[in-house]
């Protein structure tokens, strides 16, 4: 596929993403932007996931305890106060380099020291890197359940940490977590009146994400992904790398989990120990059921529209139940994968009428 | 630590032991049966909890307990019968992701149903200020309970597979399903009956339990990992070893209390769960298959 | 210069004292076994003889109990599959495993695998430098399809393909890494008398290509047809090797092979 062709269906997302607030607007309803931008923090690491469960077809069950990770970490970094430790010799060589920040404490008054939200969120990405190789390397070498079980014990024993532990804000979670100035003049923050550039901020985030995606599992690498998902056996015996292939896709899914947990944060301005909950994680496996496994589009879609609603509260108290409702439908009623009813399926069929390619095995005619 | 302290952990161990392993066992009758492992199982222990309470206001204690376990039974066949009966040669993800679907609708409607609040059935014998002593360490009869029912589900189990002929056709369905169909034997059924005794001993457990710890809608997922703990420390598909492995995690978590704070209690078993699965994944106590 | 001698002589793959056994059984006990360069070798055996387990022990799937297998002379057993799909042997399964949920085109470009440079990241960023891989290793995938006959199903999903054409395909994956050694894991199971024969002219002009071939086969009439050089296995070991007129003539072979007929022919 050219890149031209790739990159039409992410400049379709972007053009989608970008009109959304206008008719927002229109209809006088710009409270939804808040909404909908967190359902954008949900949705990227949601494809991350896709592409580890769908793709490469190893099910994790902890996602959500990678979001925690990237959004605690950058949480505690970015609101725990350094001042005592000003006499370190480092100190003012890792102030100068802009690491750290000199700030207020949240009595408004007495000064603090913290470390600046970018550096936060290397050290989040870094973290979570070395946290999915550490993890990866021995629960990738087992299958289905126990994999499944694996995963799910990971997610829980985040979960706890991040109840048991005083530095991690126990049951209350963290605030006061500063804007993260991303561009000039542009910060993830929660005040209102950036409302829409905080929307624009995520949207562009995702659909970087989602261009990165797209370009991989187009690729010979992602190729590979979906041979390991079709037989582990014969990729290995075509000389793919299985073990690393896992880790790598394991460690990328870990990374965009991450990263939107720790945008998530600075939009909130704080984070609470429901985000590493295994009912977090299995939302995440629901939407990429419902978007139709190794369908990047389905799982995007599934994700921004499904979480938009939930955070809209629409499904009241049966919030839960939904998600639950979906897992058995999508996998009773869709073997293999494929909803055939799914309308994001349904408009990517016709978008590529319209453009006169064929089914995923276009991106291998050009 | 003297010795009425450590009895009194080792009592409070071998309780929660005697839980664990029960619901590992209802994951190896399942598992042998269909090679899935069912993320719902500890869904069945609140379930048969929750009913029996509710029955226990209008019906006397051993009619509740029992119209429990039939209830969760009705349930546990009925999840076969939609659900695992419609698919045909699913992969093992897709199965996964339908009994973790499952145990999220059962916690959720058991949420509107009963609410969030604690539940519990009184003591079986005497009230929860009774107790044994045994070398000055005091223990509930409500123990005695527990270990009973555990026995009773182990030896009862055991004759069932060994000498009835449903059971005879169950052993023969997970040494050998095709060879079992070919002989005449109805598989389906004999998984829709794994469901169902699946979810009655959970059931059982979740009443002796309830007692002890009460029962709240959201305590299955906690003790569905820590059933398949037990069941992959002592081997999938045995139950002797689900036994021995269930008073081996129970006292763990009894005796961490002295080194650990008390949140952490439940990090331990999936520890241990994921040190069982990196080094040695068919289990200590040997097993019909590894996860490989 | 006796080295250049020597490399040219010297077999493909030399196997060296193969034991594995599972639990109790001995699947193979101490089967040593040369290919020779460029030629194509058959593995025949009743059945249990142990000749799948020979052929994962060569690829990698199972590790040897003891024994060596070099491959151009350097030990290979104990490596992982992939890194032996990666010196240049390829294989095929007994039971046809593909890719699901790919095209044929598809199946075969992750054949080429191997030969293919651009990594996680040059995918991701789409490179310039991904983008000419891969147009190599279409070019070279198409090759392979055209070369086994597949064009017309090359842009179809493999589960949907008949059986024949789901062999053909994981054939034209295992020739698209250009593999040194092919091992084919009994080809024409499953196919009719047809099939077979156009099985057997294919792995002679595969072996024309330059590839040496050794496959397990039940087919005798395949077997005796086009190899070079048969070893026969039972009951884990090998107990003859030689021509195929030499195997036919073998009274130690034909006892193995008759007594399992007469063994069937006496069963109820």
């Amino acid at each position: 596929m050219s890149a031209f062709k790739r990159i039409m269906p992410v400049l379709g997302l972007a053009l989608i993403l970008g009109l959304a607030p206008a008719m927002a607007s229109l209809a006088g309803a710009r409270y939804l932007l808040t909404q909908m931008t967190m359902s954008i923090y949900y949705a990227l690491a949601t494809v991350g996931l896709c592409l580890l469960m769908g793709y490469a077809g190893q099910i994790s069950m902890g996602h959500a305890g990678f979001m925690a990770i990237g959004g605690y970490t950058s949480s505690v970094l970015t609101t725990c106060n350094l001042i005592g430790h000003a006499q370190m010799p480092a100190f003012s060589l890792l102030e100068r380099s802009g690491v750290l920040f000199r700030t207020v404490s949240a009595d408004g008054v007495s000064p603090a020291v913290c470390v600046a939200p970018w550096a936060a969120f290397l050290a989040a990405i870094i973290l979570t890197i070395a946290i999915a190789l550490l993890i990866g390397m021995p629960v990738l070498r087992l299958k289905g359940h126990y994999l499944a079980m694996a995963t799910m014990g990971f997610g829980i024993i985040v979960h706890r940490m991040v109840i048991g532990f005083r530095a991690l804000g126990e049951a209350d979670g963290i605030s006061g977590v500063p804007a993260f100035p991303v561009l000039p003049g542009a910060a993830i923050s929660g005040v209102i009146s950036d409302r829409l550039s905080n929307y624009l901020l995520a949207a562009a985030a995702l659909v970087a994400g989602v261009w990165l995606l797209q370009n991989l599992v187009h690729s010979r690498a992602g190729r590979a992904l979906r041979a390991i998902r079709g037989s582990e056996e014969a990729a290995e015996a075509s000389g793919v790398d299985t073990d690393r292939y896992k880790l790598m896709t394991f460690v990328l899914s870990a990374v965009f989990a991450a990263a939107a947990g720790s945008f998530l944060a600075h939009y909130n301005g704080g984070i609470g120990p429901s985000e590493a909950g295994v009912m977090k994680s299995v939302r995440a496996v629901a939407l990429v059921a419902l978007g139709g496994m190794a369908n990047l589009w389905g799982t995007l879609f599934s994700s921004l529209i499904l979480n938009f609603l939930s955070l809209r509260g629409v499904f009241q108290s049966y919030d839960d139940a939904v998600f639950g409702a979906i897992l058995i439908a999508a996998m009773v009623f869709a073997p293999h994968g494929r909803i055939p009813f799914f309308t994001a399926n349904a408009a990517a069929r016709a978008w590529r009428r319209l453009t006169g390619r064929r089914g995923r095995g276009g991106d291998a005619r050009d | 630590m003297d010795l009425s302290l450590l009895l009194e952990y080792v009592f409070a161990g071998v309780a929660y032991g005697g839980i664990y392993a029960v619901v590992a066992i209802g994951f190896n009758i399942i598992y042998n049966a269909t090679d899935v492992i069912n993320f719902a199982q500890g869904e069945f222990v609140m379930l048969g909890g929750m009913t029996a309470v509710s029955l226990h206001s209008a019906l006397p204690l051993p009619l509740a307990i029992l119209g429990a376990v039939a209830l969760t039974m009705l349930v546990g066949a009925a999840i076969e019968i939609c659900l695992i009966r419609r698919l045909e040669s699913p992969s093992v993800l897709r199965m996964i992701i339908i009994t973790i679907g499952v145990s999220i609708l059962i916690r959720e409607a058991a949420l509107h149903l009963w609410g969030d609040g604690v539940r519990a059935l009184p003591h079986f014998t005497g009230s929860e200020i009774d107790s044994i002593s045994l070398f000055n360490a005091r223990f509930s009869p409500q123990v005695l309970w527990v270990l009973g029912t555990c026995g009773l589900v182990v030896g009862g189990l055991t004759i069932f597979f060994r000498l009835t002929p449903a059971g005879r056709k169950m052993r023969a369905c997970a040494a050998n399903r095709t060879a079992a169909r070919l002989c005449g034997i109805d598989t389906r059924n004999l998984v829709t009956l794994s469901f169902a005794i699946s979810a009655g001993i959970g059931a059982l457990a979740g009443c002796v339990l309830s007692p002890i710890t009460q029962t709240q809608y959201d305590m299955g997922t906690g003790l569905a990992i820590k059933g398949f703990t037990v069941a992959v420390l002592g081997g999938l598909g045995s139950s002797m070893g689900a036994v021995f492995a269930g008073m081996a995690l129970g006292l763990c978590e009894s005796f961490s209390i002295c080194v650990l704070p008390a949140a952490f209690k439940d990090v331990i078993s999936i520890v241990l769960m994921l040190g069982v699965l990196f080094v040695k994944p068919s289990g200590l106590l040997g097993a019909r298959s590894g996860p490989g | 210069m006796p080295g250049i001698d020597k490399a040219k002589t010297a077999p493909i793959l030399r196997a060296m004292g193969l034991s594995r056994s599972f639990g109790g059984l001995h699947a193979l006990q101490d089967v040593s076994l040369d290919v020779p360069r460029g030629c194509i070798k058959g593995v025949i055996g009743p059945n249990g003889a142990g000749k799948t387990t020979l052929f994962n022990l060569i690829s990698g799937s199972l590790k040897p109990d003891s024994g060596t297998v070099c491959f151009e002379e350097r030990p290979i057993q104990g490596m992982k599959p992939s890194r032996i799909a990666a010196q240049g042997i390829s294989r095929t399964f007994q039971n046809i495993k593909l890719f699901h949920g790919m095209t044929a085109l598809e199946n075969v470009l992750v054949g080429r695998h191997r030969l293919g440079r651009a990594g996680f990241f040059g995918g991701m960023l789409n490179l310039p430098a991904a983008g000419r891989d891969e147009r190599m290793l279409l070019d070279r995938a198409r090759e392979a399809i055209a070369f086994i006959g597949i064009e017309d199903v090359a842009q179809r999903e493999v589960s949907g393909l008949s059986f024949g054409h789901q062999r053909a395909v994981e054939l034209a994956r295992a020739i698209a890494s250009d593999p040194v050694l092919l091992l084919l894991d009994e080809p024409a199971a499953g196919l009719n008398m047809k099939e077979t024969s156009d099985m057997g002219a294919l792995v002679r002009k595969i072996r024309d290509r330059g590839v040496t071939v050794l496959m397990v086969e039940h087919d005798m009439s395949l077997v005796m047809g086009i190899c070079d050089d048969i070893t026969v296995l039972n009951q884990g070991r090998k107990i003859f090797e030689g021509a195929p007129d030499a195997v036919q003539r073998s009274a130690e072979v034909i006892r193995v092979y008759l007594g399992e007929v007469n063994a069937e022919d006496s069963q109820p």
